[in-house]
């Protein structure tokens, strides 16, 4: 064999022992984690109200099962709805912002402004102004995914090579060309960004409001465990609304994966490593 | 240059954090033979927590030897939690999420239960000709989620003999209940009616009511409860505590107003004329007929049976345990 072809070997092999690393390191130490507690609870003998037996949660999980699914639907179709909602109005807003340089000067602060409210106090007023059913949670879950969305695509769509847009315009490109084939997939790993961060918070925002005023959802059911002293429910919730986040944090980054795997930003530090 | 700038603020920091350190070590309490207990309530304050504040500012507690601090609260499951871990010394929380925290564990006993009666009621506005029990059929009825009316409706349906499916029940936080019975956006509310009356005539509505107590659904409501260690090691501080709350709350009765402005004056947030009429519309509450006679916070062991059963069918209580679990009238 050549040189050549022994080191793409083995440039093959490490990129594969590095994926099963990703996985397998952190699946290990959270089962460690687990076995650590549960022998903790047992041998210090922590009352459960406080800290329930990882086993007891595992139990109470497969018991109360259906409960725990319904209301997961709920929150996740909750959750769909706002941070799609808040990716397609964030992205034109973010769109308006970048073309329009008084619309910027008019709306940016008040965007800044509006986000420093607290999402949790205004809550209880959309449950007054809009009911009790999706509708709050979802305006909820959209206000707080919102703003990253915007800034970060904003600030990709501005990023470009200022060399890059003078030779495409001297070459008689039009806006809308330059839009389309230079600033859009440009942006895209700092909107992806602005994604990864808002998915994450539109899980939280869902949770707040149905915290509030719900009858249904992951969020309901929690405030239900806690009121009803159930700490092992409260735990097994918290267990699968982590799971969900975590969960739809992959996919979002799995989409990027698939659409930006040309830019330097998502090659792997191994591969640049052994090159 | 940058070099001496970045040390001066160095210093300033230092110099505000030390002085932050020494300013909050306060100065060391004279010698006092008072002892300290704190007392959390479930909630913010308002009239009908305003005479544990009474207790104090008058007083009561001090004449038995005790230095009272009154601290308000989350919930009633919150204020459970705290009692459990020992951050506070007595809770003030609802005796149904009492007896669900014994029963699940945490060695807690209610020592008084002021409100024997339950303040639990539908609320209707005057002119939705919502009167009774049979007129709620196929109407929307407002409840908070988790709370004991929301666990206690189906109890008062199933009395009076409505199917619950023909009920919708609406989860709708504490805050936004009023509103929504206001703007009609439901038809009924149910929760504690002492609570809710005044702030809706203070709005100029007036509404149409059906306690719980009078279809026979009448679970025990707020109560004094400790550590079961604090009341067996310090059975003393226990009676003194129970001595200088009955003195407060004797006082209340006839004096609503000033109790109400003595608690204002710590908790400056509280509305006076709302919050006086909060107070008076929970004094029908201290007594059962099986505790008529006693000395308010007095329980009597039918009331606790009835509570349990209600628990058992309502509130997810696994199994009955023996009653005197729950309560003791040791401090009396």
């Amino acid at each position: 064999m050549g040189k050549k072809s022994m080191r793409g070997l083995k440039l093959q092999k490490s990129i594969r022992l590095n994926k099963i690393k990703k996985i397998l390191f952190p699946t290990l130490s959270i089962f460690a984690a687990i076995l650590i507690w549960e022998w903790m609870v047992t041998h210090l003998e922590i009352p459960p109200y406080i800290l329930p037996l990882p086993s007891k949660i595992l139990v109470t999980l497969t018991k109360k099962w259906s409960i725990i699914q319904t209301n997961t639907l709920v929150t996740l179709w909750e959750i769909f709805l706002g941070f799609s909602m808040a990716v397609l109005i964030g992205g034109l807003v973010a769109i308006l912002i970048v073309h329009w340089p008084t619309f910027e000067v008019t709306l940016y602060p008040i965007l800044v402004a509006f986000q420093t409210v607290p999402k949790i106090a205004l809550a209880p007023l959309f449950v007054v102004w809009f009911g009790f059913g999706l509708l709050p949670k979802v305006v909820v879950t959209f206000l707080v995914a919102f703003f990253p969305v915007v800034v970060d695509t904003a600030v990709g769509l501005r990023s470009i090579d200022p060399q890059l847009l003078q030779v495409v315009r001297s070459m008689g490109g039009t806006r809308l060309q330059i839009f389309l084939k230079i600033r859009l997939p440009n942006a895209l790993p700092s909107i992806f960004a602005g994604c990864k961060v808002a998915i994450t918070f539109a899980v939280v925002g869902a949770i707040v409001g149905e915290f509030v005023g719900s009858d249904s959802g992951l969020g309901y059911l929690l405030l239900l465990a806690m009121l009803n002293l159930d700490t092992a429910l409260v735990f097994a919730s918290l267990g699968v609304l982590t799971m969900i986040g975590v969960l739809l944090y992959l996919i979002v980054e799995a989409i990027e994966k698939r659409s930006v795997s040309w830019h330097v930003s998502s090659r792997s530090g191994e591969v640049s490593k052994t090159l | 240059m940058a070099k001496k700038v970045r040390n001066t603020y160095l210093a300033v920091i230092i110099t505000v954090i030390i002085a932050l350190l020494l300013g909050s070590s306060g100065k060391p309490n004279a010698q006092t033979k008072e002892e300290k207990v704190t007392l959390r309530i479930p909630w913010k304050m308002g009239g009908d927590y305003a005479p544990f504040r009474l207790g104090v500012e008058k007083g009561f507690y001090e004449e038995q030897g005790l230095n009272v601090t009154v601290l308000e609260g989350e919930s009633s499951g919150s204020t459970v939690n705290l009692i459990a871990n020992r951050s506070n010394t007595f809770g003030y929380a609802d005796a149904g999420v009492v007896a669900k925290g014994i029963a699940t564990g945490r060695p807690l006993k209610v020592i008084m239960v002021i409100y024997q009666k339950t303040p639990i009621g539908i609320m209707t506005l005057k002119d939705s000709g919502i009167t009774k029990p049979s007129d709620l059929i196929g109407k929307r009825i407002a409840a908070a989620p988790g709370g004991s009316p929301a666990v206690f409706l189906p109890a008062f349906l199933k009395a009076n003999n409505i199917d619950p499916e023909k009920v919708k029940i609406a989860s709708i936080g504490g805050p936004a209940l009023v509103p929504s019975l206001l703007q009609k956006k439901v038809d009924a509310m149910v929760s504690y009616v002492y609570l809710q009356v005044p702030p809706i005539r203070a709005q100029g509505f007036d509404v149409n009511v059906m306690n719980f107590s009078d279809s026979g659904i009448n679970p025990l409501n707020l109560a004094i409860f400790a550590q079961a260690d604090t009341i067996q090691d310090n059975p003393r501080m226990v009676k003194k505590f129970v001595a200088g709350t009955i003195k407060a709350w004797e006082y209340a009765l006839k004096n609503p107003r000033e109790t109400v402005e003595v608690a204002k004056k710590a908790f400056p947030a509280i509305d006076v004329n709302v919050q006086e009429e909060v107070l008076r519309g929970s004094f029908n509450l201290l007594h059962t007929k099986n505790s008529e006679g006693k000395p308010i916070g007095w329980q009597a062991r039918e009331d606790w049976e009835t509570t349990q059963n209600l628990l058992l069918e309502y509130f997810g209580l696994e199994k009955k345990l023996p009653i005197e679990t729950y309560y003791t009238n040791e401090g009396f």
